[in-house]
């Protein structure tokens, strides 16, 4: 049991991650985007490259494994600077889908077979002590965002979420916004794509499918726009939850599509509330 | 050269039946509704089970499932979506839910027929007509130029008669229509189940033409709406066009890129005409 | 009182997908030790939804058979397989396998049908010695990747070898196109049967991979057409084989059609219609349901009084795999160690489909049989 509640709890921190990126976009510029596992995936893959092929050490490998998704990070934000609203949305899922079909077809990703014999981080000894880690890194970095979220920078940041044009004729630097939050979701998404590597020990192009998003994407909307920790729980206990059927032995036939109708259909309703009742509150206040 | 072609040209025969009606539905709602390829599948799946497992005849099963998946269209454009908006969601709030709303159906019909594909065509495979260097069998002829008709139909009744005028009026800006006296009601609801009926009578002629698998809604919404983009300036009925090209764009990166990148050269049309179509040019450059 | 009503709504939500979680719990059968004996776990981890959740579902089927025989016949243990689903996806594989390890304590696992998630799945068992044994993973890759991994089923190194062979020697032919799809097992063909096939003489004329749920190949078989091959090599699955011979006949392509042994499954006639008669592909598993065989016969009458229908190769190879891991815990005791002693040293084995040998690798060598489709009926190929 301890061996898979651990490997269960560095899928939350994997989520998580993913979640955090998602919310840099979606709880800061107000954008919904579906790209950040496909930043993932260059993360994860950049990863397993250095480190099998070129047998770099793992903590460098990292390194540039998160800066290349940082790079590409910003590079998708400079590509959807002019879009917005389910425009945005949906050229971000091209690049999701889109990536998700380059990772199959190029040699470098080992193609359809994908890389294994992924080394892990920091060696195979104490693995309790390194999810432990990994956990604290992450709520950590949920920290972070929040005190970033209460200084200046983050204050202009609401102020373009909430009234762009408005926030615009006052100065506000809506461009150097974007490419900063593209570049620290691209690293965020990055690290959540190093860190399945090191978890599976294996990537392959599936593990990057749109499809995947469902979770942290939820997480961020059952979160409602609240602090970034509250994003990473709600997604380490949309993680637990989905997982749960594994814990209580469910007919695994039944619960497969069940599980993912059944979250679709919560993230639904969730999303449907959410707006609501968001709606209701500024009517209240207007 | 030819044969290149006109294997483009039967391809993009079906994306300009499925891209249809998607394309009059999003004239009204302007919502990417994702789960559009779902009524495709669902005729498809629903045609078979009627015709196949329960042994009707096609003269029954196949207006049966018409008039089932239209009253599932008409519901989803003409009640759920208008609610919606009624209430307040955001067109991206509706993109979303039209995704979970896809992978819901997917399951279900996954589950439902064992994720078995169907396929409901003749066992008698006949030899194609050659045509302009390549072949076209009877079917795929009728589909080509069903796509042409019904869209030339559907360019003229738009811009030529009052109901598409209507359409147009609604779609561009309901609350006026109303105040100008259109039953606003009314016409989203004949444009809805037309919408359905197109896309529903498309998943069926699919069925008989090769195989749908459940999964095969999202390819087709993706598809539909790279086609109604790239048509755009031309309306509804420029889905034809945009079907046409994009399936030229597609064969095009099969041949001179690489064959396994013909799915991508779907995800990639879909960014470049989300790209220019939405380019928002008013937004002052940061100096 | 909306935040209370909110909080309401999601432990409802919450609760609902829980208790859901626990009422299905209720589908799966439940075999308890019976008294006195000692109750045996096995896994099997299986592509029960997804693509190819048909072959997930006929492995099922064989393996409850060989379970349901088992318990009937055993003095001493009581067996039972906790099942999960991979979804043909090498992470839900890692992650069954390790609830299955930990959890469920099984001492042998079954799986997976394909070969992306069996390549992620064994090093994990391998950490946890547990054996691990495929029906039908058929990855070179596989070959020796563990001293805990066995398959029932031939790599593709013997089929795609063979089948080079048979184009070059028995059919003659001088130029193949490959259509491949494009997962492991259809790279994994095109790259043994390319290398063969050019070994003597041929030449491959072109090579196009296209996605698993593609159903339009129109453009690509145009292109083939244009090289001109005499022969056409499918390296894919029972659906898209079925779609692609359709389409090449109604394109006018006369080139002889080569296949593999998965398209042998009546949806390719359903779906390649008479297209698909004159078929050549290679039977690799060793399988005869008309074997006169006794433990041939026995299964097939077996399992047509359990499900009232015939078993296929699937099932077969599912039934087969149980049976192993059940004679080695008969034989030697439930333990992973002894388990794969056994099971490296079986030789000769007469199961459902045929004989089993394993060699150093956890590989089994089949006789392979070639086959063609006539009037609808996969029959053997005769010159």
């Amino acid at each position: 049991m301890v061996d898979l509640t651990l490997y269960v709890l560095q899928l939350c921190v994997v989520v998580g991650l993913l979640a955090l990126a998602i919310s840099f976009y979606t709880d800061g510029l107000g954008y919904v985007v579906l790209h950040p596992f496909a930043l993932a995936g260059v993360g994860a893959y950049v990863f397993a490259v250095l480190a099998t092929r070129y047998q770099w050490p793992p903590i460098l490998g990292a390194l540039a494994a998160v800066s290349s998704a940082a790079l590409s990070g910003l590079l998708c934000a400079e590509a959807i600077r002019s879009l917005r609203g389910d425009g945005l949305t949906l050229a971000t899922f091209g690049i999701g889908v889109g990536s998700f079909e380059l990772f199959r077809q190029l040699d470098i990703t080992n193609s359809v077979f994908g890389i294994g014999s992924i080394p892990s981080l920091v060696g195979d000894g104490g693995r309790a002590w390194q999810v432990g880690v990994a956990l604290l890194a992450l709520l950590l970095a949920a920290g972070l965002v929040r005190t970033w979220r209460r200084s200046v920078g983050g204050t202009v940041v609401a102020a373009l979420r909430m009234d762009e044009w408005g926030a615009l004729s006052v100065g506000a630097p809506l461009v150097a916004h974007q490419r900063v939050t593209g570049l620290l979701a691209g690293a965020v998404a990055g690290l959540g794509g190093v860190y399945l590597a090191v978890t599976a020990r294996f990537v392959e192009p599936r593990d990057f499918q749109v499809s995947g998003l469902l979770v942290p994407l939820g997480a961020v909307i059952v979160a409602g726009g609240r602090t970034p920790w509250g994003v990473v729980v709600v997604a380490g206990g949309i993680v637990l939850v989905s997982q749960g059927a594994r814990f209580v032995g469910a007919s695994p036939v039944v619960a497969g599509p069940l599980t993912e109708i059944a979250i679709a259909a919560c993230l639904a309703a969730v999303l449907v509330f959410t707006r609501l009742r968001q709606l209701r509150r500024d009517n209240a206040r207007g | 050269m030819g044969s290149i072609l006109v294997a483009a040209i039967v391809s993009g025969s079906i994306y300009a039946l499925v891209s249809l009606g998607f394309a009059l539905a999003f004239r009204i709602s302007s919502v990417f509704n994702l789960a559009h390829g779902i009524l495709l599948v669902t005729a498809g799946y629903l045609n078979y089970w009627l015709a196949v497992q329960h042994g009707l005849s096609p003269w029954i099963s196949v207006p049966t499932s018409l008039a089932l998946v239209g009253a599932l269209g008409l519901t989803i454009e003409a009640v759920l979506i208008p609610a919606a908006k009624t209430a307040g969601l955001k067109p991206v709030d509706l993109l979303l839910l039209s995704w979970l709303m896809l992978l819901i159906v997917q399951d279900v019909l996954a589950i439902a027929f064992e994720s078995q594909s169907i396929y409901v065509g003749a066992s008698q495979v006949r030899e194609g007509w050659a045509v302009f260097g390549g072949r076209v069998t009877p079917l795929q002829a009728l589909i080509v130029a069903t796509s042409i008709l019904v869209g030339a139909a559907l360019f003229l009744i738009i811009r030529r008669s009052a109901t598409g005028q209507e359409v147009l009026a609604v779609g561009d800006d309901p609350r006026l229509a109303m105040i100008c006296g259109l039953n606003v009601k009314k016409i989203i609801g004949l444009n809805a189940a037309a919408a359905a009926l197109l896309t529903a009578g498309a998943g069926i002629l699919m069925s008989y033409q090769e195989r749908l698998d459940p999964t095969l809604g999202f390819r087709f919404s993706v598809i539909a709406i790279v086609s109604t983009l790239i048509g755009f300036p031309l309306g509804p009925a420029g889905a034809v066009v945009g079907a046409y090209v994009l399936a030229l764009f597609e064969t095009l990166v099969l041949y001179v890129v690489d064959p396994g990148l013909r799915d991508a050269a779907v995800y990639a049309g879909l960014f470049l005409v989300l790209v220019w179509t939405y380019r928002r040019s008013l937004v002052p450059p940061e100096g | 009182m909306s935040r209370v009503r909110d909080h309401l709504l999601a432990c409802t939500a919450l609760g609902t997908f829980l208790l859901l979680c626990v009422a299905t719990n209720g589908c799966k059968k439940e075999e308890g030790g019976a008294r006195g004996k000692t109750l045996v776990t096995l896994g099997a981890v299986l592509p029960l939804t997804g693509e190819v959740a048909n072959w997930g579902k006929d492995s099922s089927n064989g393996v409850d058979l060989a379970i349901d025989e088992a318990n009937r016949r055993s003095a001493k243990y009581t067996f039972r397989v906790a099942y999960e689903d991979s979804k043909g996806k090498a992470a839900e594989a890692v992650g069954a396998v390790r609830k299955l390890v930990d959890v469920d304590k099984v001492v042998g696992i079954i799986g997976d049908n394909i070969s992306g998630p069996t390549v992620a799945m064994v090093p994990v068992a391998d950490a946890a010695k547990v054996p691990v044994i495929s029906p039908s993973a058929s990855s070179p890759k596989l070959s020796g990747m563990s001293k805990y991994f066995f398959r029932v089923y031939p790599s593709d190194t013997a089929e795609g070898g063979f089948m080079a062979e048979v184009a070059a020697t028995k059919l003659g032919l001088k130029k193949v196109a490959i259509l491949y799809i494009n997962n492991d097992f259809g790279v994994g063909l095109r790259d043994v049967f390319s290398k063969g096939f050019t070994a003597k003489g041929g030449q491959i004329v072109s090579a196009q991979g296209y996605n698993e749920d593609q159903t339009d190949f129109r453009p690509y078989l145009t292109r083939v057409q244009e090289a001109g091959p005499d022969g056409i090599y499918l390296a894919g699955y029972y659906k898209d084989g079925g779609a692609i011979l359709k389409q090449a006949r109604e394109l006018g392509i006369n080139a002889r059609f080569l296949g593999s042994t998965t398209h042998e499954d009546p949806q390719l006639i359903t779906i390649g219609g008479d297209a698909a008669d004159g078929l050549v592909y290679p039977y690799s598993t060793g399988y005869d349901e008309d074997s006169a065989d006794k433990a041939v016969v026995d299964f097939n009458t077996a399992f047509k009084t359990k499900y009232g229908k015939g078993p296929g190769l699937i099932a077969a190879l599912g039934y087969d795999c149980a049976s192993l891991l059940v004679d080695a815990i008969e034989a030697r005791g439930p333990s992973g160690e002894t388990i794969r002693d056994f099971l490296a040293n079986t030789k000769g084995y007469h199961g459902a489909t045929g004989e089993i040998t394993f060699d150093e690798s956890g590989d089994v060598h089949k006789p392979i049989l070639l086959k063609t489709v006539q009037a609808g009926k996969f029959v053997v190929w005769k010159p």
